[in-house]
């Protein structure tokens, strides 16, 4: 008799759990989709400075921008935070976002925001090489300084890079070298890398994981090395003397969020001088705003031969380039 | 004797027709079959063919001509992994149920924690032993082998998903008569003849299973291949891709058309050859006789066999163990705390979410489960071989189809649920009803029909028969169905990941988060604890619902 | 009458099953259906039980139409030939099963319990588990289940057939006894020719659907009707009358063999012999007809296979 009551209660508590798992969307808090390091200690200061709780999701700005799309404008998230720049201008270009000019933006360059004022660059992603230096050792290689050193034979099938399709790294890198070689010669040297590259990442993040773990010698990676050699890993980081891809890590509004006011609350956050030491002390990277200094550690940033590179037509760019990838290169 | 069990086809059949109640239970149980099976299954197969709104099979034609080497890749690892994920099975079977050889006190543990399996940090733990600079290949061994590629994958797939195979394949072994092995080898049949021309034939029904089984499960693999195919893909992961990186659903759709196809096909044939319900049942046919015992060279493989597979788990999970502890992943294997102290309140938050969201799926589903048995095995209400097939279609489909289909079913009004936790907790009791109807079906072939007859002479209506009599005697079942519906909800990440959100993160998705952004050590933390918590639950639960239970079988 | 059955007629897959199937019962008596398998006689007993709904007739039980009373609403109880007692409750909780539906609290229907207990003679077994009692005991709960509810009718499924011979003679008598005690009218399904001569009041002999034969024990045994009943009921000789197509009907035990000698028309030749216990049985073949005999052991002069010997009857049926 006691069991039947029990299981009775175990039945109900659950009926009445799966309706309210139904709800769990509308909670008030703010839904993000992230591509960002440091994310939970982010959070919890912006929680404590405005009271407004996150919930977050990691995804890389491929997938956010591919899935929002798909929502045909039924919003998916309040907020989205980080990752590759031409995905947020290609969503831009679709409509998909609110448009915001955050109250920290007069201090932000405008080469790292939107001119529209739809998105607004929070720090800057630079990409690098990773290179495990205890295989290079063993094998007598030096460590590759320039996108020319990579083509080198010793690192056949030892180079690591992600599926431009996907990672937003990896299409910098795409249209960064086309942009500043050539069309032409950009798609030769690209031939000529894609021989060296076993397989394409499926994640952003795995090619540096494998150089670290010296499954590769040389992964291509945004952000540096510091973490992984702090972890122990024997890496050291390379910002490529021919050219250094970068870009803006922006921030934006999802259109028809219905947190609009707490969403505009992050975003004045995140452009605030206050947000911006919090950013660089959870995630090392270079503020945009201009009157925060960069962490100490990337000071070698500044002396880095950046690219320069159209982001607005990257971002209109980036269907047909990526076809073309396709065709060329997948494998 | 025909006569009789005719005779008691119609006295089901006579039964009292539903009451209110119990017609409303009935039909939402029947439309929640529909509208959660049948038709986000149904949506895959439109979505592919009709893009822009006009029919179009241009997805097909591509897969056809530019694709066709990832069908291939994906049947040709998928045959591997079953053929030898059923021979390894079949040997620690026989290991347990035809030697005298002792530790099957570990083997059969090392086979119920194996059970458990947490995404992802398989693969890693196979890359930090046997990889490039893995620690048995590198450091132990000297070689730099390359571990990525169609070899790793197989290698993988086929020890995972032995522990299943053997747990049907001893089930069925077990339930043979002893008596046909042992006039066989009065007859004057040696022992391997015995095996191989009595044993193994009438173990035929739970080969077909675990082969089925295997085969379904890599056709749908995407994250073994993921981490460690390298450049070698195969469907699930382009269709994953597609999906996730892409959003291309019709492209995405189509593909697990394709994976169907096969998973059909072996389905097919499956239903022909037997019937399934005997699989749970665990009934034992010893008559007392012990099996015979296998000797000489066979003998010798099948220790080999289940050793190695032994050994080879608790390498694999001491790594994952201790990937939780280890300074750094894959290098520096000194002791830390630092990665349990990265799980704060908020990551702690994403394990309760899991254990509520399997909580709930393994009670709902597991009531579901057990209504449509009973409604499948005692009622046979109007169309009930229809409604045992679509509530087995979700075991033969892979599941990435499965998430994919909710993603398309569920997406607009008026059924848009993505987005929230139900639809997860959802898609769990349904991938699983077919377990769990099993399960019940099982059960409940056993229960005399004489039972609810006496219940219902007695005075008892429908729902008393259900309640008094019915459900008391399928805790088996009910064990069975929530056990495994709770513990692939812990660990699930295949059909769900397409249905995520930031508000219905599930422990997987922290973990996979985790490891993506190259913390390993804690996603061995999270995996730890989904382990962990797993066998407790599991422990637990079976206590609570067998506590009177050895009395009345003892 | 207390219980009417008229027409009973049940089709299976075009198959008649039990063929106008009419029988009156008077209160309290005990009833036995006898035939041998799949006469209709179970289905029979599922129709007066409400499992089964009859393809026409009626049944009217103490002046109330019940044809179409599910089994649950009906006044009548049943104990199955598998006694089809519940395995997860104790003897206790099996045997108050019924009252619960009777709106009677635990506290009286616990009391109750107690004493049917008593009469099926298993005080102290209350707390046993099912599994636990061996197969006269699980009997005597199906009995007490069943009677507790205070049925109109107790109606029998071969509930004897799964016991060893002795227990299954010794239970036959209690649930006579039982059933006088309780005063309960009851119908008894057997196929057991032993079981319904000795229990019932009356005894119903059904073959292929229908009823071939009704009346006390004693009637069906020495008056069989000829053919089906008069060869299903006990052993029966059946010698021809020499040039006439006329049978004789005579049972083992009412022939008398003697020695051999010319002045009789009986002759025969002993072909076998069985020992049976109380009595043996002889073979003898007479004029290339064999007949049965039984002969107690206490006039047995123990005759040998091959030996010639005259036979006489000494009660002839018809």
């Amino acid at each position: 008799m006691r069991l039947k009551s029990v299981s009775l209660c175990f039945v109900s508590i659950a009926m009445f759990l799966l309706l309210s798992a139904g709800q769990a969307l509308s909670n008030g808090n703010l839904m993000m989709f992230a591509a960002y390091g440091g994310k939970d200690e982010i959070f919890r200061e912006f929680k404590k400075d405005t009271g407004i709780t996150v919930e977050y999701l990691s995804m890389s700005s491929g997938e956010v921008l591919s899935r929002v799309r798909a929502e045909k404008g039924k919003p998916i998230g309040d907020v989205w935070f980080g990752g590759g720049v031409d995905s947020f201008i290609a969503a831009k270009a679709d409509g998909l976002l609110e448009h915001y000019v955050p109250k920290g933006a007069q201090a932000i360059p405008t080469q790292f925001r939107d001119k529209d004022g739809y998105w607004t660059g929070v720090s800057l992603v630079t990409v690098s090489f990773i290179v495990n230096k205890e295989v290079c050792k063993e094998k007598g290689v030096e460590i590759p300084q320039t996108w020319q050193d990579l083509l080198n034979p010793a690192f056949k099938g030892e180079i690591l890079m992600s599926n431009p399709s996907i990672s937003g790294t990896a299409y910098t890198i795409l249209t960064g070298i086309l942009q500043t070689m050539g069309v032409e010669k950009g798609w030769e040297y690209l031939d000529k890398l894609n021989a060296q590259i076993p397989y394409y990442a499926k994640r952003g993040s795995e090619p540096p994981k494998k150089a670290a773990l010296g499954e590769v010698m040389v992964g291509l990676s945004p952000g540096t090395y510091e973490e992984l050699a702090k972890e122990g890993y024997p890496v050291t980081g390379v910002l490529p003397k021919d050219g250094t891809p970068w870009w803006p890590a922006p921030a934006a509004i999802f259109k028809g969020t219905k947190n609009l006011k707490e969403a505009k609350a992050f975003m004045d956050w995140c452009t605030s001088k206050k947000g911006q030491e919090i950013l660089k002390k959870y995630c090392v990277r270079v503020p945009t705003r201009s009157d925060v200094n960069p962490p100490e550690i990337l000071s070698a940033v500044k002396e880095a031969n950046l690219m320069t590179i159209d982001f607005e037509k990257a971002g209109k760019e980036r269907d047909a380039l990526v076809k073309k990838w396709q065709e060329r290169h997948a494998k | 004797m025909a006569g009789k069990t005719r005779q008691i086809k119609n006295l089901k059949k006579s039964f009292e027709i539903a009451s209110l109640p119990g017609q409303i239970i009935v039909l939402i149980i029947i439309s929640s079959v529909l509208f959660f099976i049948l038709w986000p299954v149904v949506s895959v197969l439109v979505k592919s063919i009709i893009i822009d709104g006009k029919i179009d099979f241009s997805c097909y034609a591509d897969l056809f001509t530019r694709n066709r080497g990832l069908l291939a890749n994906s049947i040709f690892v998928a045959c591997l992994s079953t053929i030898l994920s059923v021979f390894f099975g079949t040997c620690i079977a026989l290991y347990l149920t035809h030697t005298n050889h002792f530790g099957k006190k570990i083997v059969f543990g090392t086979l119920l924690v194996t059970m458990i399996s947490p995404p992802f940090v398989s693969s890693l733990s196979y890359i930090m032993l046997f990889g490039k600079r893995g620690l048995i290949t590198h450091n132990l061994l000297g070689l730099s082998l390359n571990p990525y590629g169609w070899q790793g994958i197989v290698i993988m797939q086929s020890v995972g998903y032995t522990t299943l195979c053997s747990l049907i394949i001893a089930g069925v072994i077990r339930g043979i008569d002893r008596n046909l092995e042992q006039a066989s080898l009065d007859l004057g049949a040696g022992k391997i003849e015995t095996l191989i021309k009595v044993t193994l034939p009438l173990a035929k029904p739970g080969l077909i299973v675990a082969a089925l089984i295997a085969c379904v499960k890599s056709l749908s693999d995407f994250g073994t291949p993921i981490i460690i195919g390298g450049g070698f893909n195969v469907l699930a992961t382009e269709s994953y891709l597609n999906v996730i990186g892409l959003y291309n659903l019709p492209m995405a759709a189509s593909m697990s058309v394709l994976l169907l196809i096969p998973a059909l096909l072996a389905f097919i044939y499956y239903r022909r050859q037997i019937r399934f319900s005997n699989f749970f049942s665990g009934r034992m046919n010893t008559n007392g006789i012990m099996a015979f015992r296998i000797t000489g060279f066979i003998d010798l493989v099948i220790i080999l066999v289940t050793w190695s597979f032994v050994l080879f788990e608790i390498l694999k999970y001491s790594t994952i163990f201790w990937g939780a502890f280890a300074k750094t992943w894959g290098f520096n294997y000194a002791f830390t705390l630092k990665h349990i102290k990265t799980i704060n309140f908020e990551k702690l938050g994403s394990i309760i979410r899991s254990l509520e969201y399997a909580f709930i799926a393994g009670m709902v589903g597991t009531i579901i489960g057990l209504i449509l048995s009973y409604l499948i095995g005692r009622k046979k209400i109007w169309g009930c071989e229809f409604f045992d097939f679509i509530s087995t279609l979700p075991f033969m489909i892979p599941g990435t189809f499965f998430g994919i289909g909710y993603i398309i079913a569920f997406h607009d009004e008026p059924f848009a649920l993505t987005g929230t936790g139900f639809i997860i907790v959802v898609n769990c009791i349904f991938r699983q009803l077919p377990i769990s109807t099993k399960a019940g079906l099982a059960v409940l072939t056993q229960i005399d029909p004489e039972l609810e007859f006496s219940a219902q002479d007695l005075g008892a209506g429908r729902l008393s028969r259900i309640k008094d009599i019915i459900f008391p005697m399928m805790k088996p079942a009910f064990l069975v169905s929530f056990i495994n519906t709770f513990t692939t909800t812990m660990t699930t990440i295949g059909a769900i990941i397409f249905l995520i959100s930031p508000s219905s993160k599930v422990a997987t998705v922290v973990m996979f988060d985790a490891i993506q952004n190259g913390n390993v050590g804690q996603g061995a933390v999270f995996a730890n604890i989904i382990i962990i918590v797993v066998v407790f639950v599991n422990i637990g639960f079976s206590k609570l619902l067998l506590r009177h239970h050895g009395i009345r079988t003892g | 009458m207390y219980l009417c059955i008229e027409n009973l007629n049940k089709i299976f897959y075009n198959t008649s099953v039990v063929k106008n199937f009419s029988l009156n019962i008077k209160k309290g008596e005990l009833i036995t259906i006898l035939g041998p398998s799949g006469c209709g006689k179970t289905t029979t007993l599922r129709m007066l039980g409400g499992f089964l709904n009859p393809d026409s007739g009626s049944i009217i039980l103490d002046s109330v139409d019940i044809t179409g009373v599910p089994a649950n609403k009906r006044p009548t109880s049943t104990v199955f030939q598998s006694y089809a007692l519940f395995p997860h409750m104790n003897v206790m909780q099996n045997v108050i099963y019924g009252l619960k539906f009777k709106k009677i609290k635990k506290k009286e229907a616990v009391k109750k319990g107690f004493e049917m207990l008593e009469t099926v003679g298993l005080t102290g077994f209350e707390n046993q588990m099912i599994s636990n009692l061996s197969g006269g005991q699980q009997q005597r709960v199906a009995l007490a289940r069943a009677l507790i509810v205070s049925p109109k009718i107790l109606l029998l499924d071969e509930p004897l057939s799964n016991l060893d011979a002795k227990l299954r003679v010794q239970m036959r008598k209690e649930i006579k006894e039982i059933q006088l005690k309780t005063k309960t009218t009851a119908i008894f399904v057997t196929h057991d020719q032993d079981e319904a001569l000795s229990i019932s009041d009356r005894v119903v002999v059904m073959n292929k659907g229908k009823i071939i034969q009704t009346g006390t024990p004693v009637e069906i045994y020495k008056t069989p009707e000829k053919g089906f009943v008069a060869g299903f009921i006990g052993k029966m000789n059946e010698i021809p009358f020499t040039g006439s197509n006329k049978k004789k009907m005579v049972r083992p035990e009412n022939i008398l063999i003697r020695t051999f000698d010319n002045k009789s028309r009986n002759t025969g030749q002993i072909i076998g012999k069985q020992f049976m216990g109380p009595y043996t049985t002889y073979f003898i073949n007479s004029h290339d007809h064999i007949i049965e005999v039984d002969v107690s052991e206490k006039d047995n002069r123990n005759w040998k296979p091959g030996d010639q010997v005259n036979f006489e009857f000494c009660k002839e049926i018809n």
